[in-house]
């Protein structure tokens, strides 16, 4: 009786606040038509073929060895490069927030965990080659071995895995950054060893953590397009299985259907998680952080982690290293002397570099503070808000990262290219930056959503109540308590947006027309076809642009972000 | 001053008039069509033959006629999926480059234009380049063959492949690149070659056994041979033309070029307009151009050395420099037959190679 009457009550309370009420139904707008929609086209081109409604498109595509092949291919990748990511992710974000560093390590640390974030993904597949490939520097100049074989499966997951393990890293700090020390410490003092407190305490409140991490890749990985398809070999992923079905046998019915499957996929990991993990999750955390935690100066706990890291540090570092050598090179592979600028002068002179890193910036400078702001709305409302809706907002907000970009390309132009269903309604945006900016949105959204959820779990609703108590409406509520207390995450989200903007590549490949050049488009054409030094000169500015963006904005974090009082504080 | 001024827009004056007719002399275009195209002012081009060769003819073509021209480089296989997507209201205008077989495949499905017949279509050295019913124009074309690295192959103590039948030899196992049946032109012409010259059963027996020493298939025709002269491949299967790009402009000094002794076929580079191009008579003017000297012999110069297809442009000597000549293209070639069977053959290659993966070959670990 008491529970009815209380849903009765959070449901009047909803009704009589208009601005979360247009709030809601914008959100949905935008999400139903950008990427339900655009799935929808799909699902109905595999299900109604020229025969009526039926499953033959999918029996056609399950008859494919190419297709079945895919489908173990990529749950076993995905598998694999998940478990990986999230541990040296976990391992990173333990180091830097629970140990203390040399400075200098500090520094080197954040750099090398940010550098795959800031780079296009196949950057790495690209150096993977030079360095390891026949031909590559250590494995032929250095070790002598000619026909190291790297294109296939052992290829991808490590390229992946260092992709990727960076976003669980970014994930995993703010996590644990955001745990009360406390809780650690009253088991420390109670005698309790260093890894009974991280198996016992740290580790239980971080499960949730982990399995979104995992999640997190896991999806990515089995979505990523760019590194299969370069470093993949005869290695078919479904993502590359999907692009190679539409843009090779032509075939887009069996593609959709193909898509279907991925998304089935996908949505059965997402399932998993919400209803097993989230159950587990430990609700005992308490607003932000009240004092700065003791770091670890143990000396067996610090010489060994921080080895093991600087040696996985090192390793990143040589593999972008390679990146800007190798746009020096006058012959790759062939002759390396005398070393030469060309390459750098060909970008601008002949490829119009100038205006492919002019495109590439407006748009995704756009892109990234709507996408923040979308996130943290979203999130805001998931975490804290009762409503009918709430499910849909969440499930489909996550479900543009489950869809491979590629597909929701194809999804676009057919949604769009004639107009929404095909009736000239909407057909402008078709081709204009309009709709690679909404592209860049969606495609960021998922990731920018799941840290501000896990963000703000950790805060708990009765501080935002006070609030409302005191007569504040919920705009107020949103910009003045709950944005200012995950202001971190917000700015986080904007810089991740910004990077995943100007490094996305698979779902705008089939969207870019020629009036806008895009910088990634134009990487993976020269890479594809291995121009791998004017590919690296081209990915060599990128890397400066946006880690210049990265660094800019974290020098903006620090003076504005929440962490600074606490800095003060201490 | 005032006399400076009146001079100097004297100056202009003449000079604009001068660049005007310079550019009547040199095309013979139809004026009306100029005038018609430089009313709509703008042209968006695809492009599948090399970045350079493409950026080098757009940017020409807007010099001459003061038409926007935009443009995207796009694979033979991303392009027809776009249009087809696009069903009617393509993003560009005009197709330029690439290979004839996905030309034909749109054309079949009506989503190019024929209305147009090009003057300088005259121009063309035999009627085997254009498409019988006008969809499209070929501009140039390029033998097929095998892209050797020299260095490699000594230092294996091998002898380079001569013919189609040497590529099966078992020495040669996990040395040879080829390109993906699915995503690229290159190969459909192979294995139409296979099919034609060997008959249907065996030339599929042949590429199930090819594909027993293939490496690796790159998703782009062009993949294997840049890959030759770093040494990722050691035999790559491609355009010669591309391997002459490589030692010429990319100074991979190591690459060796084979014509097959036992013939081989060649592709043609076409040129078409979309139907429903939203600039038709800017994208008239553009197959003009194409077909004209002014634009194909921009390929010798941007490191694109197919051969020509048109009387009246100058041959690179890069080719024959090479040894290239049409003469090694396999007489008995049928392109109408091609034409028609493609899908089917690659259809059959694609499942046939599935059934010899049962055998293990294609689980890659």
């Amino acid at each position: 009786m008491a529970k009815g009457q209380s849903a009765q009550l959070d449901r009047k309370k909803l009704l009589a606040d208009p601005i979360m009420m247009t709030t809601i139904v914008l959100l949905i707008t935008f999400l139903t038509l950008f990427i339900l929609y655009p799935l929808a086209i799909l699902l109905v081109d595999s299900l109604y073929g020229s025969n009526g409604l039926s499953l033959d498109t999918f029996k056609r595509i399950f008859g494919l060895w190419t297709f079945r092949q895919a489908i173990t291919n990529t749950l076993k990748v995905g598998f694999v490069v998940g478990i990986l990511s999230t541990l040296i992710g976990l391992l990173f974000a333990y180091v830097e927030v629970y140990v203390r560093m040399r400075k200098a390590v500090g520094g080197l640390f954040k750099v090398v965990s940010m550098l795959p974030v800031v780079s296009p993904p196949f950057v790495l597949s690209l150096s993977m080659i030079m360095l390891f490939g026949r031909s590559g520097l250590i494995t032929r100049f250095l070790l002598g071995i000619y026909d190291n074989n790297i294109y296939g499966y052992w290829g991808i997951v490590i390229v992946q895995t260092l992709t990727f393990f960076p976003v669980c890293y970014m994930m995993l700090k703010g996590l644990l950054k955001n745990i009360d020390p406390s809780m650690e410490e009253a088991s420390r003092d109670m005698g309790a060893s260093r890894w009974k407190v991280f198996t016992t305490v740290t580790f239980p409140l971080l499960l949730p953590g982990l399995g979104n991490a995992f999640l997190v890749t896991f999806i990515e990985s089995i979505a990523d397009f760019a590194n299969p398809m370069l470093i993949g070999g005869n290695y078919d992923t479904l993502a590359t299985t999907i692009y190679l079905q539409i843009t090779g046998a032509m075939d887009k019915e069996g593609a959709a259907a193909m898509a279907v499957v991925l998304l089935c996929i996908t949505l059965a990991m997402f399932a998993v998680q919400k209803y097993y993990l989230e159950r587990k999750t430990a609700a005992t955390l308490t607003g932000k952080a009240s004092r700065a935690r003791m770091l670890i100066e143990d000396k067996s706990v610090t010489v060994p982690l921080t080895i093991l890291c600087s040696l996985a540090a090192v390793f990143v570092i040589m593999m972008y290293i390679c990146v800007p050598i190798g746009a020096l090179f006058p012959t790759w592979g062939y002759k390396f002397t005398p070393l030469t600028f060309k390459w750098f002068e060909q970008v601008f002179t002949r490829y119009n570099g100038l205006k492919a890193f002019r495109d590439s910036f407006v748009l995704s400078l756009i892109a990234s503070p709507i996408t923040a702001l979308l996130s943290m709305i979203i999130s805001y409302l998931v975490v804290k808000r009762k409503f009918k809706a709430k499910g849909f907002i969440e499930a489909v907000s996550i479900l543009a990262m489950a869809v491979p970009g590629t597909v929701l390309g194809v999804g676009y132009i057919r949604g769009f290219a004639n107009g929404l269903f095909h009736t000239g309604l909407l057909s402008g945006i078709y081709g204009t930056g309009l709709i690679l900016i909404i592209v860049f949105v969606v495609r960021s959204l998922p990731t920018g959503t799941r840290s501000g959820i896990s963000a703000l779990r950790q805060i708990d609703k009765s501080i935002e109540e006070s609030a409302y108590d005191m007569g504040a409406n919920s705009l107020k509520v949103f910009t003045s308590v709950t944005l200012p207390l995950i202001k971190d995450s917000f700015l986080s989200g904007l810089v991740t947006a910004f990077v995943r903007s100007i490094t996305a590549i698979s779902a705008i490949i089939l969207l870019v027309t020629p009036s806008y050049l895009l910088i990634t488009v134009q990487i993976n054409e020269f890479a594809e076809k291995g121009a791998f030094s004017i590919a690296c000169a081209f990915a060599t500015i990128l890397i400066a642009i946006t880690y210049g963006s990265v660094l800019l904005m974290n020098l903006i974090i620090k003076f504005f972000g929440t962490s600074r009082k606490v800095k003060e504080v201490e | 001053m005032k006399k400076f001024l009146a001079f100097l827009l004297v100056a202009i004056l003449a000079l604009g008039c001068m660049s005007f007719a310079a550019a009547e002399d040199r095309v013979e275009a139809d004026p009306e069509l100029v005038k018609a195209a430089q009313a709509e002012g703008e042209l968006v081009v695809y492009g599948s033959c090399e970045e350079d060769y493409l950026a080098a003819a757009c940017h020409t073509f807007e010099k001459l006629y003061g038409i926007k021209t935009a443009y995207q480089r796009l694979s033979t296989g991303q392009v027809p999926g776009k249009i087809e997507e696009e069903n009617g209201n393509p993003s560009a205008d005009v197709w330029f480059g690439g290979t004839n077989n996905p030309y034909d495949a749109l054309a079949a499905k009506g989503f190019l234009d024929n209305s147009y017949v090009p003057a300088n279509a005259s121009h063309l050295l035999s009627d085997l380049y254009k498409d019988p019913n006008g969809y499209w124009y070929g501009i140039y074309t390029g033998i097929l063959g095998f892209m050797v690295n020299k260095d490699e192959l000594t230092r294996l103590n091998l002898e380079a492949p001569q013919t189609w039948d040497d590529l099966l030899k078992p020495e040669y196992k996990n040395l040879i690149w080829f390109s993906n049946y699915n995503t690229a032109g290159t190969p459909k012409l192979a294995a139409n070659l296979m099919l034609q010259m060997k008959g249907h059963d065996e030339g599929i027996a042949y590429l199930v056994a090819l594909d027993k020493n293939v490496q690796q298939y790159t998703k782009s025709g062009s993949g294997p041979s840049k890959n030759v002269g770093t040494g990722e491949c050691v035999i790559g299967i491609g355009f010669l033309h591309d391997g002459i790009t490589q030692i010429l402009d990319n100074g991979y000094d190591n690459v060796g070029l084979v014509i097959p002794a036992d013939g081989t076929a060649c592709e043609i580079g076409p040129v078409a307009i979309f139907k429903g191009a939203k600039h038709m008579n800017a994208a008239k003017l553009f197959l003009e151009f194409a077909l004209s000297p002014d634009c194909v012999e921009l390929a010798d110069d941007t490191g694109s050395y197919q051969f020509l297809v048109i009387d009246n442009a100058q041959q690179p000597e890069a080719a024959a420099q090479f040894g290239l000549t049409l003469d090694a293209v396999w007489d008995g070639y049928d392109f109408a037959k091609a034409v028609v069977e493609t899908e089917q053959n690659v259809k059959d290659v694609i499942e046939a190679l599935g059934d010899a993966a049962t055998d293990g070959r294609f689980k890659t670990e």
